[in-house]
């Protein structure tokens, strides 16, 4: 089931390459089909099935270039769509001005991108949520995408700002997002940047990562789960080696079916391990229980973050709605993943919350192990909680509000989309 | 000839094939010429016979329901005094109860009998009333249908490849069977808590089930909307072949499926195989089976028409046919009032119905006289009649005419009662000589 990657915005564009190039790093398999469309003219390298879209040609230029610098793969150059100013940071400017004149060319290209799928099985959109383009125009596409493929799973991976603020409207930006993207897609998978550089710096030993390093720490555990997969019973003993057989694991349906059935809740989030330096891995001793051991102890801490204002979240302990685990290495088809069948990770209205997908192909190194999972929890909401909170300071003060309005939202879209955003954190809240 | 003899051998086989021992082309052959050292051999074949209609045919590997009949032909054997007996009066009782005609001497017959013609008799309808040989063809098509069953290619034939066909049927079974256990999972679950929390319990899962199958029903409309793109672009791809001269016809995508999965194109072949071989078995089943009854029928009238024709050389041993023997046209014009309201018949027109019927001698119609063949055929079609078809349709015919004269000449002068008179008894007629077995070995 082959997915087309919309990489919207500068954010997106990047994170999107990490992806490609995480996806196409995967040792001893060839490119996965999925992502990657084979060319037509012999020796030529296989494209990436995605969409690069940005307001401003720079970063998608420089993306292009680095992507058709001599790897595995590479972009198709006609999959590049760009105007010559950008958004400003306004989600208005995106989601109104942009969308509404560029909607006919983006879905053009994106039909001819679709059509080459042999088997089309939906559409992942990369995208940050604090700018213009990426939130704004990103959430007016996704939209545009639901009426146009009405049967197609629609995924959002959705880039957080840092809370210390890169944009001084990110948290309008953010929620407005949010609750557009609530609305039409199945899943949101969401990566905040303060998650992953904190991941660089304490486990992956970069004092001050760059974007690229924390694009590429990101891109790795999204693609643990997005590479290839089989379907495994929960339980070892029933477990046996992944072969031919076994169900393979259809992006992005499964996912849905998997991860986000409840309407209330579509908030995932992506842990993975192993978490060590590159240089360290050939020192490194792997055991899947041990990987499994520390993938929980990412994946579900035992104390949240104080939030100022918001008791509820804080004396709760992390819960899952639904997981879905993704081994691979030797022995994936047969490990005991019984660490993460444990009741309290899990709201006791659930009922087999916990999946597991297995390919005993390794992804890192000979005979190394990797542990994916992508986790439909709390965590997944906790910085929409902070950004409410300072959206509606903003909000009550009516700051940036004309620039908004000027494109012809009103202050009742934003109260819309606060209590959309509230409701999912109240959803969660309750688990 | 040749070909009775290899029909004869069939019937054999397939007799041994179902289950019934000892019959071989030469016994069915001393039969028919009546051969008394046949008919000791016959019992056998009637009793295994009875068994398998009454086990309905069990097939070759599921014979455990005629051992206990079989064990008791083991275990006395025909001979025994005390068995044979038994074993005979079983076959005979069976025989009666399934219709067999009950004056045939076949159930006067000791089971040290010498008249094998009348067990062939009794074994041909028996054969006829089981459908043995639809039995056999049953028989042997379950292998084959097996053969085809265990093929990977579906019948009929998809129209298009199978990983695309089934991909979106396949799809929805999974889930169908995931969602069937899931829902018993929730409904167990539900039951064990509080109604309170239970209600909320419920409410959370009935939005996950419709969460599911909107992700199915979505995931099933995409892999059909690839399906139907697929083929268009074959399609395109082919015309242009075609338009190219390299393709010279447009094949259907089973077709290209075939072409393109030789795997595919030898289950293709092996399904194909086991039809024709079916196809071959059936014509093959109805030319010995037809060839069977010809020969049956052969025997029949080598040894019946004689005596059928010197019968009617006699016409003064022979006696009319009673007004009793007439029943529903004698009842019928004796009292034509319950019928149509109308004045009795005169015998003048029972006169006319008398020709119409071929006469016989009573001393021919004894059963138990011996060497009597004609009386056995007589048996083989019905119970009470001969009908003559060499000149009663014309006899009929000039008596319905003169019937008709007479009945103008009547005075009843209502002649819509005329015609319903008139009517009425030419359908009387009609039915009663419909039957092909009509008058000649009386009650």
């Amino acid at each position: 089931m082959s997915v087309v990657v919309l990489q919207l915005g500068q954010g997106g564009n990047q994170y999107g390459l990490a992806l490609f190039n995480a996806l196409a790093s995967s040792r001893g398999s060839p490119l996965p089909c999925e992502f990657f469309e084979e060319s037509g003219s012999r020796g030529e390298l296989p494209r990436a099935r995605a969409l690069l879209i940005d307001m401003e040609p720079k970063v998608v230029a420089a993306v292009t270039r680095k992507a058709n610098g001599g790897g595995a793969w590479k972009y198709d150059s006609r999959s590049c769509f760009t105007l010559d100013s950008g958004s400003g940071n306004n989600w208005a400017a995106g989601y109104c001005s942009n969308g509404v004149t560029c909607r006919e060319p983006v879905l053009e290209q994106i039909r001819l991108k679709v059509e080459k799928c042999d088997c089309f099985g939906g559409f992942l959109g990369i995208q940050s949520l604090a700018g213009g383009t990426g939130a704004g125009f990103g959430a007016y596409v996704l939209e545009a995408l639901k009426d146009e493929y009405p049967s197609a799973c629609i995924f959002s991976h959705s880039i957080w700002p840092f809370q210390s603020g890169e944009v001084v409207v990110q948290n309008y930006n953010v929620l407005l997002t949010l609750a557009k993207l609530h609305e039409v897609v199945d899943g949101i998978i969401t990566v905040e940047n303060d998650s992953l550089v904190a991941a660089c710096k304490k486990t992956l030993g970069i004092p001050s990562p760059s974007f690229v390093e924390m694009n590429s720490a990101g891109a790795h555990a999204l693609a643990s789960l997005l590479l290839p997969s089989f379907w495994r019973p929960i339980q070892a003993s029933q477990a046996s080696t992944c072969n031919s057989s076994q169900l393979r694991v259809r992006l992005l349906s499964d996912l849905a079916y998997a991860l986000c059935a409840h309407p209330a809740y579509r908030m995932l989030t992506v842990y993975s391990t192993p978490q060590v330096r590159v240089e360290s891995l050939d020192f490194t001793t792997f055991a899947w229980p041990s990987q499994l051991k520390q993938l929980k102890r990412i994946a579900y801490p035992v104390e949240l973050e104080q939030v100022p204002g918001d008791t509820r979240l804080a004396k709760s302990v992390q819960k899952s709605v639904a997981s879905l685990l993704a081994l691979r290495g030797p022995g994936a088809g047969t490990a005991d993943v019984s660490v993460m069948r444990e009741p309290s990770l899990y709201p006791s209205w659930c009922i087999d919350p916990l999946n597991v997908c297995a390919n005993d192909k390794e992804m890192i190194k000979d005979g190394g192990l990797a542990a994916g999972m992508m986790s439909n929890c709390q965590g997944a909401i906790l910085p929409a909680s902070k950004a409410l909170t300072r959206a509606y300071a903003m909000f009550y003060s009516k700051a940036y509000l004309h620039q908004y309005f000027k494109h012809g939202l009103d202050a009742s879209f934003f109260e819309a989309a606060f209590a959309t955003v509230e409701d999912v954190c109240h959803s969660y809240s309750i688990l | 000839m040749k070909e009775t003899k290899a029909s004869l051998a069939f019937l054999c086989s397939l007799l041994e094939s179902l289950g019934v021992a000892g019959v071989t082309p030469d016994l069915l052959r001393q039969a028919k010429s009546n051969a008394p050292c046949a008919a000791i051999k016959l019992w056998r074949p009637l009793h295994d016979v009875v068994c398998l209609h009454l086990c309905c045919f069990p097939c070759q590997e599921d014979h455990r329901e005629l051992e206990g009949f079989q064990e008791i032909w083991r275990s006395s054997g025909v001979f025994s005094d005390d068995h044979g007996d038994g074993i005979v009066g079983f076959v005979k009782f069976y025989v009666a109860l399934w219709g067999y005609l009950p004056s045939s001497r076949f159930f006067g017959l000791p089971i040290d009998t010498r008249e094998s013609r009348e067990l062939l008799l009794a074994l041909g309808w028996l054969l006829s009333h089981c459908d043995v040989f639809l039995r056999g063809i049953e028989a042997r098509s379950r292998e084959i249908s097996s053969a085809i069953a265990s093929s990977s290619i579906a019948a009929p034939f998809p129209p298009l490849p199978r990983d695309v066909a089934t991909l979106a049927g396949s799809r929805a079974r999974e889930v169908e069977l995931g969602v069937e256990e899931l829902v018993s999972k929730v409904l167990h679950s539900a039951a064990q808590r509080d109604r309170e929390a239970r209600e909320g319990f419920l409410a959370d899962h009935l939005l996950m089930l419709h969460g599911r199958i909107g992700v199915i029903l979505k995931s099933i409309h995409s892999l059909q909307a690839s399906r139907f793109r697929r083929i268009h672009e074959l399609n395109q791809l082919q015309l242009e072949a075609i338009r190219q001269k390299i393709q010279h016809r447009l094949y259907t995508q089973f077709e290209l499926h075939l072409l393109q999965d030789p795997e595919a194109a030898r289950d293709l072949q092996r399904v194909l195989e086991a039809e024709r071989q079916l196809r071959s078995e059936l014509a093959s089943f109805q030319k010995h089976e037809e060839n069977f009854w010809n020969w049956m029928a052969d025997e029949n009238d080598d040894e019946i028409a004689t005596p059928a024709r010197s019968l009617k050389q006699e016409p003064s041993s022979c006696c009319g046919v009673s007004q009793e023997e007439l029943i529903p046209v004698i009842q019928f014009l004796k009292d034509p009032k319950d019928q149509c309201g109308v004045s009795p018949v005169p015998s003048e027109i029972l006169a006319v119905l008398a020709p119409a019927f071929t006469t016989m001698n009573h001393a021919s119609c004894s059963s138990k006289k011996r060497g009597d063949d004609r009386a056995a055929f007589g048996r083989l079609r019905d119970a009470g009649f001969k009908y003559q078809p060499s000149s009663t349709l014309t006899t009929i015919d000039q008596s319905i005419q003169r019937l008709e004269e007479a009945i103008d000449k009547l005075t009843i002068g209502h002649k819509e009662l005329r015609d319903q008179h008139r009517i009425a008894i030419e359908r009387e007629l009609k039915s009663f000589l419909e039957d092909e077995s009509f008058v000649v070995v009386g009650l």
